[in-house]
């Protein structure tokens, strides 16, 4: 199955998209002032669908999935205003013990760093039961088998003896199965994987990025991926959105972004990744300037002062959301025109 | 967590942790077999008055200046010290932890409420609410464990409120939070566990002073007039301090073993129960 295909079934139906984000905005209090971390993001994704949110570091990608959860409140982030639809019901505006019985069991969420992520002194066996009784009525022994057949599914070798096991004692690749596992544990039709290949090794971020497809698939659930990782995107993703200082500069359907990107932050991101198109001995293509600030914003576009195509308008006033292609679209005054994303020899 | 056997083979091993642990065990011997071994009423006047040690083969340690026998008196003073340095100290890790924790998981203004609780009982001297408490309600052993407890717990609640505070954004506790945790169950299963070596460590200093404020209490008059306590014991033998020393000396040398052995065994503790200053 091709992306395309998978694409234009889930454009064509008239089903709602099972989560809809509009408008997002989270700000988290400083000694400097609010800092406004993300602001106005929006986006959607359908049911089976996997998006890939990407983005450098500090554009908002972690705070995005922390906010669906509402997890920055734990971390001294607020969320000033938007909705978060999944399948209806918004998240920002549930009750705790409604917000409790969501998360874990029709949302998981896969975390980068997966030995913080685990308690390290409980066996990872119990550790999975325990999400599991969380939100299914079910015995010790029962919740256990089932900890043992995820960590089966998730294909850790000899998983009743992994199950007994603290934290310490797994391979990094290992450890993140087992986070992987705890996020399945009650067959989400949601999963948000925060950058779940990032603290691996080049092989097992392969592997563990394979198994997250092949459970999706299997499963049927929609995952929401976070990362930086453009190799990644390409393989899995079904659609992107592009995220500069905590705003959606360009989303769309993953082969339009790759191949006619319209911002040229995107496109920039993408020349920054070809190097097989670069003749030997040139120097390593990048974006000039640095990430400005968040507590020191530009008034127009955020990234106009890195932009080779800006001008005085793009300085003064916030570009508008435009869609340039069919499911494709950027905030951007002078959007590139289609067929300049191949890298110009 | 790892196994209590695994734990206690590297106490006995640690430099202090190792004679603490024993030296606790003597005096947990005595105060256990002890009336077994010498059986009799600590307050009967059963010998000649103030028979120095060895003199006779009945009162082994002597007689104090009533001619009650003063190795009785040690075994009753050692059951009074442990018991109320564990009970007390019960007391005070669980309002510790209760506090602590309540007060670092939600932050904001509860925290800052049990803080100030907290600071109001650190800024009076302990030793002297003590007093209060015991001499407002009659003195017996439930007024000291109870009056003990409730002094001695601000230390415990400062330190689990900062391991909360740590813990409460580490990743391992949000991602248990997107299982679906409620507060309770974060604590109880995700934050506590992680917190509590060092609290065990602390409790053990908080042991040996507890017994030291019994004592003080005893020596003052504020002790169960019921019980022989080593505290009691120095009291009563201070005016033969000269003639006598042993009177006050045997009860003091007591003390200031059980007393070390906790300081020590919290010492090793603290290095055991580390898993930074542990190796795998």
């Amino acid at each position: 199955m091709t992306a395309s295909t998978r694409i234009s079934a889930v454009a064509e139906g008239p089903a709602p998209p099972l989560l809809q984000v509009s408008g997002l905005c989270t700000t988290f209090t400083t000694h400097a002032g609010p800092l406004p971390v993300l602001r106005d993001v929006s986006f959607t994704l359908a049911r089976g669908e996997t998006l890939a949110l990407v983005g450098e570091s500090g554009s908002g990608k972690s705070v995005t999935a922390a906010s669906l959860l509402r997890l920055v409140e734990a971390a001294g982030g607020r969320i000033t205003g938007g909705r978060a639809l999944f399948d209806g019901v918004d998240l920002l505006a549930l009750p705790p013990a409604a917000l409790r019985a969501i998360r874990g069991g029709r949302i998981g969420m896969v975390f980068q760093e997966p030995l913080s992520a685990l308690n390290p002194v409980q066996r990872i066996g119990a550790q999975i039961a325990e999400a599991i009784r969380l939100h299914r009525p079910l015995s010790r022994r029962a919740a256990w088998a089932r900890a043992v057949e995820l960590l089966a599914l998730v294909q850790i070798p000899a998983p009743e003896l992994r199950a007994r096991d603290y934290p310490h004692q797994l391979s990094g690749g290992q450890r993140q199965r087992a986070m992987i596992a705890m996020a399945l544990a009650c067959e989400p039709e949601l999963l948000i994987a925060d950058e779940p290949t990032t603290a691996l090794d080049v092989t097992t971020q392969a592997q563990i990025m394979a198994l997250l497809e092949d459970l999706r698939r299997r499963l049927g659930m929609a995952l929401l991926l976070i990362t930086h990782d453009l190799g990644v995107v390409a393989g899995v993703a079904d659609r992107v959105v592009v995220l500069y200082a905590g705003r959606v500069v360009e989303q769309g359907p993953v082969e339009r972004i790759f191949a006619a990107p319209l911002h040229p932050y995107t496109r920039g991101l993408l020349d920054a990744v070809r190097l097989e198109a670069l003749p030997p001995g040139s120097a390593l293509p990048e974006i000039p300037g640095l990430v400005p600030a968040l507590h020191d914003l530009p008034a127009g576009c955020a990234f106009a002062p890195r932009c080779p195509r800006a001008d005085a308008r793009c300085h003064a006033t916030p570009p508008p959301w435009r869609e340039g292609a069919p499911h494709q679209g950027a905030a951007c005054f002078h959007p590139l025109p289609a067929g300049t994303g191949r890298h110009a020899a | 967590m790892s196994a209590a056997p695994g734990l206690a083979r590297r106490l006995l091993a640690h430099r202090q942790g190792g004679p603490g642990l024993l030296l606790l065990l003597a005096v947990l011997l005595l105060a256990l077999f002890g009336p077994w071994l010498w059986p009799g009423d600590p307050w009967e006047m059963a010998a000649p008055p103030m028979l120095w040690p060895a003199e006779e083969a009945a009162n082994p340690l002597g007689s104090d200046v009533m001619g009650r026998d003063m190795l009785t008196g040690l075994v009753s003073g050692a059951r009074v010290s442990l018991l109320v340095g564990f009970v007390s100290t019960l007391i005070a890790a669980g309002l510790g932890i209760l506090v602590g924790a309540l007060g670092g998981f939600h932050g904001g203004r509860a925290d800052a409420a049990l803080m100030r609780v907290t600071e109001l009982f650190q800024t009076v001297p302990t030793f002297v609410l003590a007093v209060v408490l015991v001499a407002v309600f009659r003195p017996s052993v439930a007024t000291a464990v109870l009056a003990i407890g409730l002094v001695s717990w601000p230390a415990t609640a400062r330190l689990v409120r900062a391991q909360v505070l740590a813990l409460r954004g580490r990743d391992f506790v949000l991602a248990a939070e997107t299982f679906g945790m409620g507060t309770a169950r974060l604590l109880c299963t995700q934050i506590l566990p992680n917190a509590l070596p060092p609290v065990v460590a602390i409790s053990s200093l908080t042991i040996a002073h507890a017994i030291q404020t019994e004592a003080a209490l005893a020596f003052l008059g504020l002790g169960d007039p019921n019980v022989m306590s080593w505290g009691t014991m120095i009291g009563s033998g201070r005016e033969q301090l000269v003639e006598a020393w042993y009177i006050c000396g045997l009860p003091g040398l007591a003390l200031v073993v059980t007393v070390l052995a906790f300081n020590l065994l919290a010492e090793g503790l603290n290095d055991c129960l580390n898993p930074h200053l542990r190796r795998r």
